[in-house]
């Protein structure tokens, strides 16, 4: 009797004792892999920045966002868009491609007939202002800060100089990088000198042409296909 | 269906080649959708017959290319165990990592009748879900910047040679505070399976982008 008293006490007491707590094994998530142990490789050069600042600082910006390949749903505008990206492949490709070749391949006697801006050399002057009247071009036309635009230098606007002795001065400008995003072509057969640039950079292009080169009369500021769309 | 090694016929090249050129295009379309370079230098392309956006940019187009030459030996003899797009913020801290992870069977089992057309969809449908990528991602903060590391199976010093091809584009191992991102977000992207390649790709997200990781 005693015997099933004790087993009886024994048993509430195991009972009434606190359920053991079983240690939880710390929890190692499969995230991030033993491989991750390894440290990556990457290239030691950082890739090239391209600013939108000019979008953003100009005001039109909201006009840029009507470049913005996200809307998707208008033919219209991705035609427009398309016309545009075309534009600024073959701006690209006169900056970076096609001038730079022909630059190192014209020989030292032939007359340069190109001239492309170097990259090199940081701008130092401000370029960014715009007059009322060059916004109304820029909106009338709905034109891009990175389509390309043509200023023509024709031979009366040389006077008394020679378009040969402006043409070697704007040589000498684009390649020490004073006129940012100029390539210049000189038409001798035309005998004009065709200027091309950013619109975001153009009206600053067409005062630095008139007045360090002291040019004449009108200078003309041509799109294509909009044909002449200024004048300074 | 014909049971070949990594030996026969060359195939590391070949899935080099395919991959690489997959790589450039997902780059390209990442760095358009994740608008870390303004859209005006992207062009609309047409890429395993979808419509892709890849940049006109001569220099940064140059980089890419770079990149992937590099990256090229590595995958061809199936020492890259993932490749990943780094999105960093102004202080180059990651923001968000595009993951590729590739593996490589060492048996392929091909026929040539499903194997490139096969690829293809495939490839397809991991450019379709890079380009609709943005709408389970969050923004990122304004100054973003880019890098591509190369995950390799065995130690990243062992490989550094291979990958050094291209003499003015050295590589060097990363930071540890460029790989690592604290909190992560993992979002599954897509996964795709082939007779000579299987690879995922995933999105880890930083969870606060505005904000500096305290790593």
């Amino acid at each position: 009797m005693s015997d099933k008293l004790n087993d009886w006490v024994f048993l509430t007491e195991r009972t009434l004792e606190d359920f053991p707590c079983r240690v939880l094994p710390v929890f190692t998530p499969w995230y991030p892999s033993g491989a991750d142990l390894y440290l990556p490789l990457k290239p030691k050069n950082a890739p090239p920045v391209i600013s939108s600042t000019p979008l953003k600082d100009s005001g039109y910006f909201q006009q840029g966002a009507e470049f913005d390949f996200s809307k998707r749903d208008c033919a219209d505008e991705k035609e427009t868009l398309t016309k545009d990206k075309r534009t600024l492949v073959r701006s690209l490709g006169d900056i970076f491609g096609d001038g730079r070749v022909q630059f190192k391949d014209v020989p030292k006697k032939c007359k340069r007939s190109w001239s492309v801006f170097s990259h090199k050399m940081k701008i130092t002057e401000r370029t960014q202002s715009f007059s009322r009247q060059f916004h109304k071009i820029i909106q009338r036309y709905g034109l891009h800060w990175h389509q390309r635009a043509k200023w023509i230098i024709f031979e009366v606007n040389c006077a008394p100089r020679s378009i040969e002795e402006i043409w070697s001065r704007l040589d000498h400008a684009i390649k020490h990088s004073r006129l940012p995003t100029c390539n210049a072509n000189f038409q001798r057969n035309l005998v004009q000198i065709w200027v091309y640039c950013d619109i975001f950079y153009c009206e600053y292009i067409g005062h630095f042409l008139r007045q360090k080169f002291h040019l004449s009369g009108e200078i003309t500021l041509a799109v294509h296909k909009l044909g002449d769309v200024f004048k300074l | 269906m014909t049971t070949l090694t990594r030996q026969d016929l060359n195939f590391g090249q070949v899935v080099a080649d395919i991959l690489c050129e997959f790589l450039e295009v997902a780059i390209h379309l990442i760095l358009y959708v994740r608008e870390v370079y303004p859209s005006g230098i992207f062009q609309k392309r047409k890429k395993y017959n979808v419509p892709v956006q890849m940049s006109c940019h001569p220099e940064l187009n140059q980089y890419i290319q770079d990149t992937l030459h590099c990256v090229k030996p590595l995958i061809e003899k199936n020492e890259a165990e993932k490749v990943v797009v780094v999105i960093m913020d102004r202080e180059h801290r990651p923001v968000e990592r595009f993951v590729f992870e590739i593996s490589q069977p060492p048996l392929l089992s091909i026929s040539s009748e499903t194997l490139l057309s096969h690829v293809e969809q495939l490839l397809r449908a991991v450019i379709l879900k890079i380009s609709v990528c943005d709408a389970v991602l969050d923004n990122n903060p304004p100054g973003c910047t880019f890098t591509v590391l190369v995950y390799t199976r065995e130690s990243a010093t062992r490989n550094m040679e291979k990958v050094q091809v291209i003499k003015d584009f050295p590589w060097i191992v990363a930071d540890e505070q460029e790989v690592l991102m604290q909190e992560p977000r993992l979002i599954p992207l897509k996964t795709m399976t082939s007779d000579i390649v299987k690879m995922q790709l995933y999105v880890e997200e930083r969870a606060q982008k505005g904000q500096r990781n305290a790593a």
